[in-house]
């Protein structure tokens, strides 16, 4: 195959410094992500998904080993370069959506847009562009307090996609979400995932990692499994479905 | 980013709250429009001082006698001693008295006489607004003649059309008005420079009921002159009285850098006050800005998620501090402006507002904003973004 990962992580390993007790939080982490896979990593809590999430998402630097995003390697950037990776290279999707209430729905999105600079009609455009993706076009100019939290995740994934990413990161996208609205964030990520979106996700919800293509399990701050979802759930069914049962 | 968006980002967190951004920048208003008011009531009260101190007379040196020290002028004094020293325009004694004018049934008992030769108008600075200062021939022949000051001629019941002719009563002495003086300006003084009567110094003898003249008085050719003219006259009145402090010879500058270095002192003074008072608006804009980081701690984590640098963060914390302090010093200088005109008002004083003051003023919390504003600036942008966004 002539395309190689999206995320390469060759030999991993972070320790935190707890007083003067070291604690290992990833013991030697291998992972390759292809462009296109939908992933979701799995795990108890203090198993050390949250830590790899960060890293994948360069908020963090390993103490050791080597991470390759879209052929960069970001094992060893500073502060600052690491802030220009994550603003051009990756789109973050919260739990608790992290927008800012002061700003509209378009603002919000526009935000990593300024951070990159250029100019304002462009930066606009995407916006609104991103916005019409997850169907919110008609809520531009809405607060966050004005929308629903189905409503407000949409607004995040918009916010993360106006930049066009190399990959998704979603940590819990679906955690403060009823079923319903859950449902309709993983169908959009399902779709865009169809689109040709690498997206890797954090769950520990058996239902929400049905959903990806992927479920790697981390336990102790090791793989421990890393399996092709057999039967994928698709939630635009799913929602078809809870509609059907609201109508 | 450009700055014009970190500029829009700020404003919009100051507009989102915006009793607190004015009592955040209270103390930065107060601050400012205490000192606009109180230099505009400085300035104002220094302007009159120095204004007054000018109406003098340009260029003029004073010699006064020490009498208690055995030092005594003669009025020939002022001639002999103006030939001995170098560049001086002219030179008179000057008598001085209190005395009584009347004019009919009306009089004036508190009027300060004045004996001089013919060229104190112009070393005084004063100007005649009717008839005409009496002459050398009317010195020389100590001539009844009397020159009135405005108080003086109102008192007795005279106008400048009337007064030129009348004879009027000084003491028992009867004299001639020849002339009245224009107004002398007003005075920081207790005394009404204007309620004087002006005659030749020869006849001074017997309506001052003085025989010495009170002091001598010289007209520098040019104020640069004025110093060493002074020098040469100690060292001439040395000479005439030997004992040390008879003689006080003082020139008008000597007295403006007095004053300028009185206000010099009330200058620091007024710059400690302002920057005690800046300090604390300083000091409560810091406070809150370091409060507002703290609040804010999940906003700057997913600005700097998203891709926000230290500096992008640092400049927008730093713009909100200088925001606040800057509009706060705006309306400081309005605040400052009102008072000053106010307090002028009400107690009927002199108030300069400069422009500079008002530049001086703002710039003041501009630069408070941005000394206070950077440690809280800086410490949101050293936030780590993963205990931040982990914060509730």
């Amino acid at each position: 195959m002539g395309v190689g990962p999206v995320i390469e992580l060759r030999g991993i390993v972070k320790t935190y410094q707890i007083g003067s007790i070291p604690v290992t939080a990833l013991a030697g982490i291998d992972l390759q992500v292809f462009p296109g896979e939908m992933a979701a990593i799995m795990g108890p809590s203090g198993s050390g998904k949250s830590t790899l999430m960060n890293l994948l998402g360069c908020l963090d630097r390993p103490t050791a080993g080597e991470f390759v995003l879209a052929g960069r390697r970001v094992a060893r950037l500073g502060d600052d370069q690491l802030a220009e990776v994550r603003n051009r290279m990756i789109g973050f999707v919260f739990q608790n959506y992290n927008l800012l209430p002061r700003l509209t729905a378009l603002q919000n999105v526009e935000l990593p847009l300024v951070y990159r600079g250029g100019s304002g009609r462009r930066r606009r455009a995407a916006a609104v562009e991103a916005l019409e993706r997850v169907g919110l076009q008609g809520r531009l100019h809405h607060r966050p307090s004005q929308l629903s939290g189905g409503q407000q995740q949409r607004v995040a994934v918009a916010r993360a996609l106006a930049g066009r990413p190399q990959v998704l990161l979603a940590d819990e996208p679906t955690g403060n979400l009823d079923t319903r609205s859950g449902t309709e964030v993983m169908a959009l990520l399902q779709e865009l995932n169809a689109g040709g979106m690498t997206v890797v996700l954090v769950t520990h919800d058996p239902r929400i990692a049905e959903h990806c293509t992927r479920v790697v399990r981390v336990l102790d701050g090791r793989i421990v499994g890393d399996e092709p979802v057999a039967d994928r759930r698709m939630a635009a069914a799913g929602r078809a479905a809870v509609e059907g049962e609201g109508a | 980013m450009n700055p014009l968006q970190a500029l829009a980002m700020a404003a919009g967190a100051i507009r989102g709250n915006v009793m607190r951004s004015f009592l955040t920048a209270l103390g930065v208003i107060i601050g400012v429009a205490t000192v606009i008011a109180v230099v505009a009531l400085g300035q104002g009260s220094r302007q009159a001082i120095t204004q007054d101190i000018q109406g003098l007379g340009s260029n003029l040196i004073t010699a006064s006698a020490n009498e208690r020290e055995g030092a005594r002028f003669t009025a020939d004094m002022a001639a002999t001693v103006a030939g001995e020293a170098p560049d001086i325009l002219a030179a008179t004694p000057e008598f001085t008295g209190n005395v009584t004018v009347s004019y009919g049934t009306q009089s004036d008992s508190s009027t300060s006489v004045i004996g001089v030769n013919q060229d104190w108008p112009s070393m005084r600075g004063a100007h005649i607004a009717a008839g005409s200062f009496f002459t050398a021939a009317d010195v020389s022949s100590a001539a009844d003649v009397v020159v009135l000051g405005q108080t003086v001629m109102q008192n007795l019941g005279l106008n400048e059309a009337d007064a030129i002719g009348q004879v009027v009563t000084v003491d028992t002495q009867p004299a001639t008005v020849v002339g009245v003086l224009a107004s002398l300006g007003s005075s920081a003084g207790p005394q009404d420079p204007n309620e004087i009567a002006v005659v030749p110094y020869t006849t001074a003898e017997q309506v001052a009921q003085t025989v010495y003249p009170s002091a001598l008085l010289f007209q520098a050719k040019a104020s640069k002159d004025a110093t060493l003219i002074v020098g040469t006259l100690n060292m001439i009145f040395q000479s005439m009285f030997p004992r040390s402090n008879s003689v006080f010879v003082t020139s008008q500058d000597q007295l403006l850098s007095t004053l300028s270095s009185a206000s010099r002192t009330e200058s620091v003074t007024l710059g400690g006050i302002a920057a005690i008072s800046l300090l604390v608006g300083g000091i409560g804009i810091m406070n809150i800005m370091l409060v507002s980081v703290t609040e804010r701690t999940r906003e700057i984590g997913l600005r700097k998620a998203i891709g926000a640098k230290r500096g992008a963060v640092l400049l927008q914390f730093l713009l909100e501090a200088v925001l606040l302090a800057g509009a706060g010093g705006l309306l400081g200088v309005g605040a400052g402006v009102a008072g000053a005109h106010l307090l002028g008002k009400y107690l009927k004083t002199t108030v300069l507002i400069t422009t500079s003051s008002a530049v001086i003023g703002f710039s003041f919390a501009v630069a408070v904003g941005l000394i206070f504003g950077y440690w809280p600036a800086a410490s949101a942008s050293r936030l780590d973004p993963i205990v931040a966004l982990r914060r509730d």
